[in-house]
């Protein structure tokens, strides 16, 4: 019977990890931190984890003090879009199992309630997010005006990506039209305002589309020697790129810019 | 005082992206604090006249070890507060110019063999220098990284 119950533990820690993995996977964070996260967890619990680490799965050995495996399964990721609450939240959870070997059961509550954390509130994240756009306008010398116009593109096209994105549209096709909406408003100013210099506007408009997680990623990716999921990421980093390029050069090519 | 506007800008920009990827509400202020610090060197440093791609690597590798170090004290991972201060310095003009010349040289069908050349020159020229900027921007944050990552493993890997 012992036996029996430290055997569904070990199911159950495995479970937990893979479930874990696939949470950081998902949420942005690079592959050496996720390795670093489950060997930690593992640890705690007296085990070892050999983990294979793929942009759509995990496949993750548990080895016991003896070297033995113990548990082997895999669990595929879904791409669920960047979120640091989630990847700040089970660091910090792991480095607190490893000062206090965690009850299983609270480990869980804890996952489920990072799942399920509240976002910022939708009107302040498209704020946000439009008031960065005409900052980065400043940054490129923007007028007074280039940023006004900056702030209205980036905040339409935030929408049309955001709401893109709720109907579960391709994520490459969302960035195309939130990169054409972005530029076809800049562009539109552009047109009516000829003596306005809104190059900037036009230019900056787009940024808050930049896949900088996936790149910057991949980077260190590389650099860990994690190289196939560095290319996977550097080529998921490209496409959004190519796929903003894309959406601008519509827009460049309805106003004749 | 432009400076100062400058890096106010970048904070604002970072806070943006920080709110973008949802970062805990306690990490906004290191984050503004970070991007204000990293366009202050950066454009800082442009008013000596320095290469735009030297000075980039250097606000980038000041963002790389203040979120380093930061990260500590307000215990959350160093990449999540040094992604969204280092966007800010993302060089979105060049990648603009260099697209709008790629545009301009599919469709030379007017212009003549000086004025392709010409064109031609300086979309490669900001074609160059936004590739260059992207790449010192994330050696820079890799710096402690790349400096402190060894250490840690070895110690998971004693432990």
């Amino acid at each position: 019977m012992k036996m029996a119950e430290k055997e569904n533990e070990i199911q159950d820690i495995g479970m937990i990890l893979l479930r874990i993995g696939s949470m950081l996977q998902s949420s942005g964070a690079c592959t050496a931190r996720i390795r670093i996260i489950l060997e930690r967890i593992a640890r705690a619990y007296d085990m070892n984890a050999n983990a294979l680490i793929t942009h759509r799965a995990i496949i993750l050995t548990l080895l016991n003090q003896q070297e033995e495996p113990v548990f082997n399964s895999v669990k595929r990721t879904a791409s669920v879009g960047v979120n640091f609450k989630i990847v700040s939240g089970i660091s910090l959870m792991s480095l607190n199992i490893k000062n206090s070997k965690w009850q299983l059961v609270n480990i869980i509550k804890e996952l489920d309630k990072l799942e399920n954390a509240p976002h910022y509130h939708r009107f302040i994240v498209m704020n946000a997010v439009s008031l960065a756009g005409a900052g980065f306008c400043f940054l490129a010398e923007g007028s007074l005006f280039s940023m006004s116009v900056c702030f209205i593109a980036t905040f339409l096209g935030l929408f049309v990506k955001q709401e893109t994105t709720r109907i579960h549209l391709n994520p490459y096709l969302c960035v195309f039209l939130g990169a054409f909406t972005a530029t076809f408003i800049a562009g539109a100013f552009r047109c009516f305002f000829p003596e306005a210099d809104l190059e900037h506007a036009f230019a900056t408009s787009v940024l808050f589309l930049i896949p900088g997680v996936p790149l910057i990623n991949s980077f260190i990716d590389f650099i860990d020697g994690n190289l196939l999921n560095g290319i996977i990421r550097l080529i998921n980093g490209l496409g959004i790129s190519f796929m903003i390029a894309i959406g601008m050069i519509c827009s460049i090519v309805i106003f004749n810019l | 005082m432009l400076l100062i506007l400058k890096a106010l800008a970048g904070g604002v920009a970072a806070i943006g992206y920080a709110i973008l990827f949802n970062t805990q509400s306690s990490s906004l202020v290191t984050i503004f604090f970070i991007g204000i610090t990293g366009i202050f060197i950066k454009a800082g440093l442009m008013l000596f006249g320095i290469n735009v791609i030297i000075t980039s690597f250097f606000g980038a590798t000041s963002v790389g070890f203040l979120s380093y170090y930061l990260a500590r004290y307000i215990k959350r991972p160093p990449l999540t507060i040094a992604i969204p201060s280092i966007i800010p310095m993302v060089p979105g003009i060049f990648l603009y110019r260099m697209m709008i010349g790629f545009v301009k040289l599919a469709d030379s069908r007017e212009i003549t063999e000086h004025e392709f050349i010409k064109l031609l020159s300086h979309t490669y020229s900001n074609g160059i220098k936004a590739i260059f900027i992207l790449c010192v921007l994330a050696i820079g944050i890799s710096f402690p990284y790349l400096l402190f990552r060894k250490s840690s493993l070895h110690y998971i890997h004693k432990k």
